[in-house]
Formats: C-alpha cells, structure tokens, sequence
C-alpha cells in the first residue's frame, strides 16, 4: 500500500502544482473531495486486486490530462498558465473582479 | 575526520567549478534580474518565515546515509491559515532502518509568525508540534507513543546576501516504546544554526549545522542518550513560472562529525510552491 499512497501523493502534488493557477476559484472542499475520492477507491480497490489498483489514478490521470489539453487548444487557452486569464474566467462562468 | 581537513572539504565543495556554474548558467542569467529570494526551504534548519497568504508549499527531502544505507523520504505540506500569522502543516515520512521499511511517525505541526512580514530583518516563528505514533515500534519506524516538539525558528538578514538562521528544540515521548516493547519516558533537544549565501536571488549557496541530542529506550524505565554533530554543506536553486509555480531543487551533503560519522549522508530535496486560490 505505500506504493499506492506514494503515487497518489505524487500525482496530488505534480498536478495541483502544475495546475493550480486552473483551480484558484474552485471551493476548498470540492478540491479535498476529489482527491480523497481518489484515495479511497484507489486504496479500496488494492485490497481486491493489489498493485494493478495503480491504473485507476494513472488512467485517470492521463484521461483529466487528454481532456485538459483538447479543451484548452479548442478554447485558445495556454495549457499551463490558463492565460488570457479574463477569458478562462468566463468559460469557467467565474466573476472576474480587477 | 580532523577539523582543518574538514575544512578543506567544505571549502572544496562550497567552490563552484566551471561545469558547476556551466549547468546553472541560464538559470541565473535569466532569474537574477527579477526572482524573488528563495524562502523556508533550508535542508536541516527550519527557517521562520510562514507561508504567505493562498500560497502552499509542497516538500519533499530524501536522504540516505553512507554507511548504513539507511534512507528516510520526508514529505511536507505547509499552509497558511487566515493569512502569514497562523500556519498548520504536516509531514508524513517513509524510512528505511534497520533493515526493515515502512511509514515512520506523523508530525502536525502549528506555527505562529511572532515577528516578521514585509521588508523585516528578522523573523521568528515558534513551532507547536504533536508526533503521532503512526510508525510500528516493533521494526524501529516509531516512537510508539504520541510525543510533542518545541521548536524556536530565528530568521535574520545579516547583509543584502547573506541570511542566517537559528533553531532551538525540545522534544518530549512519555512513555516511549523501544523494540522489545519496553517503555521509558525520551527528553531530547537541539540546536541549530545556518548562513545562506545568495550567489543570485534564485541561487544559494547553504552552510548548515545542527547538534541533536537524544535518547532511546534501553531497559523499562531506563534511556541511553547520545548527542550528534551534524555540518551540511549545500545548494539550491528556484525555476519561477510565470503561472507563479516555484520549483526548488537543492542537494547536500552532511557530514556527522565524531561519534555521528555513521550519520553522514546525501540530501536530496524538491519543493513545489503556488497559489490556491486567486490572490486579491
């Protein structure tokens, strides 16, 4: 299980790193949900099929990462840096205030 | 290892070597204009400056001993709470000792900025820490009882360059637990001192030196207590993106001196810092 625990803490803090600045408005909470809802079905699921348990945070991983960047390049929004930031905003239907 | 040639290896390695600077040309080139100084990521000195507001810092430090191929993996998590006065963080850690591997003690740790913020001299930040006995004391990955730490960070700019820092620790595990399951009450201390140099604002430059005096369980009711002498010299360095990410790599090498030669070892440590949550 600390394989498990290990990759899931990678994958939480490469990609809450990397993708932060896509998530400032996102509510805490919803943030910690996702993630222990990742951890929970990913420690659940290593008790029944051991370490191919991986595969659901990778798979997902790689699935958020395919979407991410299609949905990006389709609204002309940098990948990383979630620029311009005033039209993230409004496809994100958050309130921009200067 | 006598003093003067002790000496003589940090001065070696403190030296930058073309290749050495060769690898670190474009960071500096491209950062020293504008980077920010690099904060709170010192190896094994703590340093007093809280985590600013919507900013959370992700640590991770790996090191392994020389001798006893010991290892231990660190991982760190800092987060401002209600601004830079109030910070909660808390560190899990992986080790390896005595042959056996497993998740050590969890450390929670509560921080209050005393002294600091905007353009001060010197910072100070008083830690509150509570170990949970989450490591098997059966295999030497924990205390097996819940303990406490104290722990006084000193911040101060000596010059435009050149930083230092102080630490002052106490521990305390009532009734802690050695293999054999026997139990007997651990008081340790430490103290603590650093000189950061700022080769560039996004290159430093790191001396640090550590004595740590603890105890471990021998018989019921009985501790045996040593004190080890621990001189770290090391670099670190900060990629800034302009999404406002702030990677810090850093290496060491700490040399135990005396009775803590077994302790000496590499230091590998990795830092991941941004917002979460939009800054207004």
């Amino acid at each position: 299980m600390i394989l498990e625990l290990a990759v899931l803490l990678a994958l939480a803090v490469l990609g809450s790193a990397s993708f932060a600045v896509f998530e400032v408005e996102t509510p805490g909470w919803r943030k910690v949900l996702k993630w222990g809802v990742v951890t929970a079905a990913t420690l659940a699921l290593y008790s029944l099929v051991g370490h191919w348990s991986l595969l659901l945070p990778v798979v997902l991983g790689v699935a958020g990462l395919c979407f991410h960047l299609w949905w990006c390049r389709r609204h002309a929004i940098h990948p990383l840096r979630a620029t311009p930031r005033r039209r993230y905003y409004e496809l994100r239907g958050w309130q921009w205030v200067e | 290892m006598k003093p003067a040639r002790l000496a003589l290896c940090l001065v070696a390695t403190l030296k930058p070597t073309p290749v050495f600077l060769l690898l670190f040309a474009s960071t500096l080139a491209a950062q020293s204009q504008v980077a920010p100084p690099i904060q709170d990521n010192s190896f094994l000195i703590e340093e007093a400056y809280n985590q600013e507001r919507g900013i959370v810092q992700h640590i991770s430090a790996f090191s392994r001993q020389r001798k006893s191929h010991d290892w231990a993996f660190g991982f760190t998590q800092e987060w401002p709470f209600r601004g830079q006065r109030h910070q909660l963080s808390y560190r899990v850690a992986l080790l390896r000792s005595a042959g056996s591997t497993g998740i050590g003690d969890l450390l929670l740790n509560y921080r209050l900025q005393l002294a600091g913020g905007e353009a001060a001299r010197v910072w100070v930040a008083p830690r509150l820490s509570a170990s949970i006995p989450t490591g098997r004391w059966e295999r030497s990955l924990g205390s097996g009882t819940l303990g406490f730490e104290l722990a006084l960070p000193v911040s101060v700019e000596l010059a435009p360059r050149l930083i230092g820092h102080l630490n002052a620790g106490l521990s305390l595990h009532p009734s802690a637990r050695n293999q054999a399951g026997a139990r007997a009450t651990l008081v340790g201390w430490s103290a603590g001192a650093s000189a950061i140099y700022l080769l560039a604002p996004a290159f430093n430059l790191m001396l640090e030196s550590l004595v740590l005096a603890g105890a471990e369980v021998s018989a019921p009711g009985e501790t045996q207590r040593s004190t080890a002498v621990l001189l770290s010299p090391g670099v670190r360095w900060a990629h800034n993106f302009r999404s406002g990410l702030q990677i810090v790599p850093g290496v060491a090498y700490t040399f135990g001196l005396d009775d803590a030669a077994d302790q000496s070892g590499l230091i590998i440590y990795l830092s991941f810092e941004h917002a979460f949550k939009k800054l207004r």
